[in-house]
């Protein structure tokens, strides 16, 4: 799988958040806030293909967090995105 | 209705505006921002923007849990004119924030809450506590223009159901969250943590493709302003602790 590229992320407040690129009619109920680990693993997923599991492996490596830990919130925030349209 | 379009020029946020309306209600509203200068926006009023508006009003009612209103047309037009305004404002820096504005020695407290939690009631315990020191800028909804450095409120004729406002501008110091408790305290916020409030007291129009300019303008805004979360109860003490934990 992959980023849909037409999402991007944007800070506003100090907030990231994932929006429409171009879509300058933001609708408010749209808008998905992202937490520090969400923006951390939006971003690693950069633009190419990756798998689940990468993405955990990566997160291990990078927070000190379970193998176990790490494939239950890669596989959440992978569900909640493409729940909006974000991943393709 | 009359049949006959009226029409009037103004100068609000420092942009003069012509308005053409069916009714004259909102021309009334506005009388105290009446300018002689050319018109540089031009705001005029459909029936079917009325229309719009009373079901957009019906709608905020229910959510609100409000009992059903029937709202007067004429009414419903001086609602249809900010709404076009604010609309047209927005890419000239201008927002529109739902909230209490005093001035207290030349600078702005912008108050915000749910509506019902007490803000003009808060407010008005500060015109007491400071009495000449204290300016009414707006009770309801004033515009901000956010500036590169400084962000700059203004009195609207749009300013509640008590009318209080101030045909003026006045740097905007700070943005307070206010919440009704039984003792009175206040601490700061960092801008994240205020953006849900910002975001669900400014106004974004939804059609227009304005939305990321009005995000763009908030985090603009959020460097040039200071952001409290204010406890306060009724008792006049709640304006002196607001403000000294602001200074």
């Amino acid at each position: 799988m992959r980023r849909n590229k037409n999402i991007v992320m944007r800070t506003v407040c100090g907030v990231p958040f994932l929006i429409r690129e171009g879509d300058a009619n933001v609708e408010m109920d749209k808008i998905i806030t992202l937490n520090e680990t969400a923006a951390w693993l939006w971003e690693t997923m950069g633009g190419g293909d990756f798998t689940p599991e990468m993405l955990a492996e990566k997160l291990v490596a990078e927070y000190d967090v379970t193998k176990e830990d790490a494939r239950r919130d890669v596989s959440a925030f992978i569900s909640n995105l493409q729940e909006h349209g974000c991943l393709e | 209705m009359s049949g006959m379009m009226l029409s009037g020029i103004y100068k609000i946020a420092d942009v003069v505006v012509q308005i053409t309306s069916l009714y004259d209600e909102v021309q009334n509203l506005c009388a105290d921002y009446r300018s002689d200068e050319k018109p540089l926006l031009h705001i005029s009023i459909s029936q079917e923007d009325i229309e719009a508006e009373g079901v957009k009003s019906d709608q905020e009612r229910e959510r609100e849990g409000l009992p059903e209103f029937h709202f007067e047309a004429s009414y419903l037009e001086t609602l249809a004119v900010y709404r076009k305004l604010a609309t047209q404002l927005i890419p000239s820096g201008v927002l529109l924030m739902h909230g209490s504005v005093i001035a207290v020695d030349g600078e702005a407290y912008l108050f915000t809450a749910l509506s019902g939690t007490g803000k003009s009631t808060h407010v008005r315990l500060w015109r007491e506590l400071f009495g000449e020191r204290a300016v009414m800028i707006n009770d309801d909804k004033p515009l901000i223009r956010v500036g590169s450095e400084t962000s700059i409120v203004y009195g609207t004729p749009w300013d509640g159901k008590h009318h209080l406002s101030t045909n003026t501008s006045v740097p905007l110091r700070a943005i307070i969250h206010l919440q009704r408790d039984t003792t009175n305290h206040i601490e700061p916020q960092i801008p994240a943590q205020m953006l849900p409030t910002l975001l669900q007291q400014t106004f974004l129009p939804k059609n227009g493709a304005v939305g990321m300019q009005v995000l763009s303008l908030l985090d603009t805004l959020s460097r040039q302003v200071k952001f409290y979360n204010l406890h306060c109860n009724m008792e006049p003490e709640a304006a002196r602790i607001a403000y000294e934990g602001m200074h």
